[in-house]
Protein backbone atom coordinates (compact mmCIF):
# COMPACT_ATOMS: atom_id res chain seq x y z
CA UNK A 1 0.00 0.00 0.00
CA UNK A 2 2.80 2.32 0.99
CA UNK A 3 4.69 1.45 -2.19
CA UNK A 4 1.56 2.12 -4.26
CA UNK A 5 1.18 5.56 -2.72
CA UNK A 6 4.78 6.59 -3.22
CA UNK A 7 4.58 7.98 -6.76
CA UNK A 8 1.46 9.98 -5.97
CA UNK A 9 3.07 11.33 -2.78
CA UNK A 10 6.16 12.23 -4.75
CA UNK A 11 4.00 13.94 -7.33
CA UNK A 12 2.20 15.88 -4.60
CA UNK A 13 5.50 16.93 -3.03
CA UNK A 14 6.84 18.04 -6.38
CA UNK A 15 3.71 20.11 -7.06
CA UNK A 16 4.09 21.80 -3.66
CA UNK A 17 7.76 22.52 -4.36
CA UNK A 18 6.95 24.03 -7.75
CA UNK A 19 4.20 26.18 -6.21
CA UNK A 20 6.47 27.45 -3.40
CA UNK A 21 9.21 28.14 -5.96
CA UNK A 22 6.75 30.00 -8.20
CA UNK A 23 5.46 32.17 -5.33
CA UNK A 24 8.96 33.19 -4.38
CA UNK A 25 9.85 34.01 -7.99
CA UNK A 26 6.76 36.23 -8.26
CA UNK A 27 7.68 38.00 -5.03
CA UNK A 28 11.18 38.52 -6.43
CA UNK A 29 9.72 39.86 -9.69
CA UNK A 30 7.48 42.33 -7.86
CA UNK A 31 9.95 43.68 -5.37
CA UNK A 32 11.34 46.38 -7.68
CA UNK A 33 7.97 47.64 -8.96
CA UNK A 34 8.88 51.03 -7.51
CA UNK A 35 11.46 51.44 -10.30
CA UNK A 36 8.62 52.03 -12.77
CA UNK A 37 7.22 54.77 -10.54
CA UNK A 38 10.61 56.39 -10.10
CA UNK A 39 11.04 56.40 -13.89
CA UNK A 40 7.62 57.97 -14.55
CA UNK A 41 8.06 60.40 -11.67
CA UNK A 42 11.26 61.61 -13.29
CA UNK A 43 9.63 61.77 -16.75
CA UNK A 44 6.65 63.78 -15.46
CA UNK A 45 8.85 66.05 -13.35
CA UNK A 46 11.06 66.90 -16.34
CA UNK A 47 7.97 67.22 -18.55
CA UNK A 48 6.25 69.78 -16.34
CA UNK A 49 9.45 71.76 -15.76
CA UNK A 50 10.16 71.91 -19.51
CA UNK A 51 6.52 72.87 -20.16
CA UNK A 52 6.88 75.76 -17.74
CA UNK A 53 10.16 76.87 -19.34
CA UNK A 54 8.79 76.72 -22.91
CA UNK A 55 5.60 78.49 -21.85
CA UNK A 56 7.63 81.35 -20.43
CA UNK A 57 9.68 81.45 -23.64
CA UNK A 58 6.50 81.38 -25.72
CA UNK A 59 7.61 78.24 -27.59
CA UNK A 60 4.28 76.42 -27.50
CA UNK A 61 5.16 73.97 -30.30
CA UNK A 62 8.05 72.68 -28.21
CA UNK A 63 5.62 71.74 -25.43
CA UNK A 64 3.87 69.30 -27.78
CA UNK A 65 7.24 67.72 -28.62
CA UNK A 66 8.13 67.46 -24.93
CA UNK A 67 4.98 65.39 -24.34
CA UNK A 68 5.68 63.20 -27.37
CA UNK A 69 9.36 62.57 -26.68
CA UNK A 70 9.24 62.10 -22.90
CA UNK A 71 6.47 59.45 -22.79
CA UNK A 72 8.30 57.61 -25.60
CA UNK A 73 11.44 57.60 -23.44
CA UNK A 74 9.25 56.39 -20.57
CA UNK A 75 7.90 53.50 -22.63
CA UNK A 76 11.42 52.49 -23.66
CA UNK A 77 12.41 52.69 -19.99
CA UNK A 78 9.48 50.46 -18.98
CA UNK A 79 10.59 47.86 -21.54
CA UNK A 80 14.21 48.01 -20.31
CA UNK A 81 13.20 47.68 -16.64
CA UNK A 82 10.87 44.75 -17.47
CA UNK A 83 13.53 42.92 -19.51
CA UNK A 84 16.12 43.51 -16.78
CA UNK A 85 13.76 42.30 -14.03
CA UNK A 86 12.71 39.23 -16.02
CA UNK A 87 16.36 38.37 -16.70
CA UNK A 88 17.24 38.67 -13.02
CA UNK A 89 14.34 36.73 -11.57
CA UNK A 90 13.35 34.58 -14.58
CA UNK A 91 9.75 35.25 -13.59
CA UNK A 92 7.24 37.69 -15.02
CA UNK A 93 4.35 39.41 -13.27
CA UNK A 94 1.44 37.00 -13.49
CA UNK A 95 -0.74 40.09 -13.94
CA UNK A 96 1.60 41.54 -16.57
CA UNK A 97 -0.75 40.88 -19.47
CA UNK A 98 -3.69 42.48 -17.64
CA UNK A 99 -1.57 45.52 -16.80
CA UNK A 100 -0.65 45.80 -20.47
CA UNK A 101 -4.38 45.62 -21.40
CA UNK A 102 -5.25 48.31 -18.82
CA UNK A 103 -2.76 50.76 -20.31
CA UNK A 104 -3.67 50.01 -23.92
CA UNK A 105 -7.37 50.53 -23.05
CA UNK A 106 -6.65 53.78 -21.22
CA UNK A 107 -4.64 55.19 -24.12
CA UNK A 108 -7.40 54.14 -26.53
CA UNK A 109 -10.21 55.63 -24.46
CA UNK A 110 -8.14 58.72 -23.67
CA UNK A 111 -7.86 59.48 -27.37
CA UNK A 112 -11.57 58.74 -27.92
CA UNK A 113 -12.54 61.20 -25.14
CA UNK A 114 -10.11 63.78 -26.52
CA UNK A 115 -11.42 63.28 -30.06
CA UNK A 116 -15.05 63.64 -28.89
CA UNK A 117 -14.18 66.88 -27.08
CA UNK A 118 -12.52 68.25 -30.21
CA UNK A 119 -15.43 67.00 -32.34
CA UNK A 120 -17.86 68.97 -30.20
CA UNK A 121 -16.30 72.01 -31.81
CA UNK A 122 -17.45 74.76 -29.51
CA UNK A 123 -15.52 73.30 -26.57
CA UNK A 124 -11.83 74.05 -26.39
CA UNK A 125 -9.48 72.85 -23.71
CA UNK A 126 -6.60 74.86 -22.40
CA UNK A 127 -3.22 73.35 -21.56
CA UNK A 128 -4.11 72.69 -17.94
CA UNK A 129 -7.34 70.92 -18.86
CA UNK A 130 -5.61 68.70 -21.45
CA UNK A 131 -2.92 67.92 -18.90
CA UNK A 132 -5.54 67.03 -16.26
CA UNK A 133 -7.47 64.84 -18.70
CA UNK A 134 -4.50 62.66 -19.64
CA UNK A 135 -2.87 62.71 -16.20
CA UNK A 136 -6.06 61.58 -14.49
CA UNK A 137 -6.63 58.84 -17.05
CA UNK A 138 -3.12 57.64 -16.23
CA UNK A 139 -3.89 57.86 -12.51
CA UNK A 140 -6.97 55.73 -13.08
CA UNK A 141 -4.53 53.20 -14.53
CA UNK A 142 -2.58 53.29 -11.27
CA UNK A 143 -5.77 52.72 -9.29
CA UNK A 144 -6.54 49.66 -11.44
CA UNK A 145 -2.96 48.41 -11.05
CA UNK A 146 -3.32 48.95 -7.32
CA UNK A 147 -6.29 46.57 -7.31
CA UNK A 148 -4.10 43.93 -8.97
CA UNK A 149 -0.78 44.51 -7.24
CA UNK A 150 -1.15 46.43 -3.99
CA UNK A 151 -2.96 49.32 -2.36
CA UNK A 152 0.13 51.54 -2.39
CA UNK A 153 -0.16 51.99 -6.16
CA UNK A 154 -3.86 52.89 -5.91
CA UNK A 155 -3.08 55.43 -3.16
CA UNK A 156 -0.44 57.08 -5.34
CA UNK A 157 -2.97 57.31 -8.18
CA UNK A 158 -5.75 58.73 -6.01
CA UNK A 159 -3.54 61.24 -4.19
CA UNK A 160 -1.97 62.49 -7.44
CA UNK A 161 -5.46 62.84 -8.96
CA UNK A 162 -6.83 64.83 -6.04
CA UNK A 163 -3.77 67.09 -5.87
CA UNK A 164 -3.74 67.65 -9.64
CA UNK A 165 -7.41 68.70 -9.66
CA UNK A 166 -6.80 71.04 -6.71
CA UNK A 167 -3.82 72.56 -8.55
CA UNK A 168 -5.94 72.93 -11.69
CA UNK A 169 -8.61 74.75 -9.72
CA UNK A 170 -6.63 76.89 -7.32
CA UNK A 171 -3.02 77.08 -8.55
CA UNK A 172 -3.44 77.71 -12.25
CA UNK A 173 -0.64 80.24 -12.33
CA UNK A 174 1.84 77.75 -10.90
CA UNK A 175 0.20 74.62 -12.29
CA UNK A 176 3.27 73.16 -14.03
CA UNK A 177 5.62 73.82 -11.13
CA UNK A 178 3.11 72.45 -8.63
CA UNK A 179 2.56 69.34 -10.76
CA UNK A 180 6.31 68.82 -11.12
CA UNK A 181 6.57 68.89 -7.32
CA UNK A 182 3.56 66.59 -6.83
CA UNK A 183 4.93 64.03 -9.32
CA UNK A 184 8.32 64.21 -7.66
CA UNK A 185 6.83 63.47 -4.25
CA UNK A 186 4.11 60.95 -5.13
CA UNK A 187 5.89 58.99 -7.86
CA UNK A 188 9.55 59.12 -6.89
CA UNK A 189 8.78 59.09 -3.16
CA UNK A 190 6.16 56.37 -3.68
CA UNK A 191 8.56 54.39 -5.84
CA UNK A 192 11.25 54.33 -3.17
CA UNK A 193 8.64 53.49 -0.55
CA UNK A 194 7.29 50.54 -2.58
CA UNK A 195 10.80 49.27 -3.30
CA UNK A 196 11.50 49.31 0.43
CA UNK A 197 8.13 47.89 1.48
CA UNK A 198 8.00 45.12 -1.12
CA UNK A 199 11.62 44.16 -0.63
CA UNK A 200 12.02 40.70 0.85
CA UNK A 201 14.81 41.83 3.08
CA UNK A 202 14.69 45.33 4.55
CA UNK A 203 18.15 45.46 5.98
CA UNK A 204 21.45 45.45 4.15
CA UNK A 205 23.94 42.96 5.42
CA UNK A 206 27.62 43.49 5.13
CA UNK B 1 12.95 25.12 1.51
CA UNK B 2 11.76 25.43 -2.08
CA UNK B 3 11.05 29.13 -1.50
CA UNK B 4 14.46 29.69 0.03
CA UNK B 5 16.10 27.75 -2.81
CA UNK B 6 14.60 30.27 -5.27
CA UNK B 7 16.73 32.97 -3.67
CA UNK B 8 20.30 33.43 -4.82
CA UNK B 9 22.88 31.54 -2.76
CA UNK B 10 23.57 33.35 0.50
CA UNK B 11 20.56 35.67 0.15
CA UNK B 12 18.30 36.18 3.13
CA UNK B 13 14.59 36.80 3.41
CA UNK B 14 12.77 38.42 6.27
CA UNK B 15 10.55 36.10 8.30
CA UNK B 16 7.43 38.23 7.67
CA UNK B 17 8.01 38.28 3.90
CA UNK B 18 8.47 34.49 3.81
CA UNK B 19 5.34 34.02 5.92
CA UNK B 20 3.29 36.18 3.54
CA UNK B 21 4.61 34.43 0.44
CA UNK B 22 3.85 30.97 1.80
CA UNK B 23 0.57 32.00 3.43
CA UNK B 24 1.48 30.32 6.71
CA UNK B 25 0.87 31.41 10.28
CA UNK B 26 3.78 32.68 12.42
CA UNK B 27 3.70 29.58 14.59
CA UNK B 28 3.50 27.14 11.72
CA UNK B 29 6.41 28.72 9.85
CA UNK B 30 8.47 29.01 13.05
CA UNK B 31 8.09 25.33 13.87
CA UNK B 32 9.13 24.37 10.33
CA UNK B 33 12.15 26.66 10.45
CA UNK B 34 13.28 25.47 13.88
CA UNK B 35 13.30 21.89 12.64
CA UNK B 36 15.25 22.87 9.54
CA UNK B 37 17.70 24.88 11.61
CA UNK B 38 18.30 21.93 13.92
CA UNK B 39 19.47 19.79 11.01
CA UNK B 40 21.54 22.65 9.65
CA UNK B 41 19.49 23.31 6.51
CA UNK B 42 18.59 26.93 7.27
CA UNK B 43 20.30 29.76 9.09
CA UNK B 44 18.17 32.02 11.26
CA UNK B 45 19.63 35.41 12.08
CA UNK B 46 17.93 37.58 14.65
CA UNK B 47 18.69 41.24 14.84
CA UNK B 48 17.25 44.59 15.87
CA UNK B 49 16.46 47.47 13.55
CA UNK B 50 16.10 50.32 15.98
CA UNK B 51 13.81 48.80 18.56
CA UNK B 52 12.13 46.41 16.12
CA UNK B 53 13.25 42.79 16.24
CA UNK B 54 13.88 41.30 12.80
CA UNK B 55 14.44 37.71 11.79
CA UNK B 56 16.21 36.76 8.59
CA UNK B 57 16.23 33.32 7.05
CA UNK B 58 18.65 31.84 4.55
CA UNK B 59 19.31 28.41 3.15
CA UNK B 60 22.69 26.93 4.08
CA UNK B 61 24.89 25.13 1.56
CA UNK B 62 23.98 21.87 3.28
CA UNK B 63 20.29 22.79 2.90
CA UNK B 64 20.69 23.57 -0.81
CA UNK B 65 22.40 20.25 -1.41
CA UNK B 66 19.76 18.37 0.60
CA UNK B 67 16.98 20.10 -1.34
CA UNK B 68 18.62 19.27 -4.67
CA UNK B 69 19.03 15.63 -3.62
CA UNK B 70 15.43 15.49 -2.47
CA UNK B 71 13.99 16.91 -5.71
CA UNK B 72 16.28 14.62 -7.69
CA UNK B 73 14.98 11.59 -5.84
CA UNK B 74 11.39 12.75 -6.41
CA UNK B 75 12.07 13.10 -10.13
CA UNK B 76 13.64 9.64 -10.26
CA UNK B 77 10.67 8.19 -8.45
CA UNK B 78 8.36 9.78 -10.99
CA UNK B 79 10.74 8.81 -13.79
CA UNK B 80 11.11 12.44 -14.87
CA UNK B 81 14.31 13.91 -16.22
Amino acid sequence: MREENKPSEAQESLIQIIEAFRRMRIALARRKTGNYLILWGFILFVGYILTEIFMRLGKYDSIVWVWIILPTIGLIGVCLITVNQTKKTKERFPEGFYIFLIWISLVFYGFIIFAVILWMGNVSLNGIQVSLLFLNLAMFGYVLMGILLGKELALIGISTSILSVLCGLFLQEFFNLAMALICLITFIGGGFYINKKWELKNESTS
Amino acid sequence: MASLYALAEGDEIEFIALRDILGLSDGNLSSHLIKLEEVGYVKIRKTFEGKKPRTYISLTRKGRRAFEDYTKSLMELLKLK
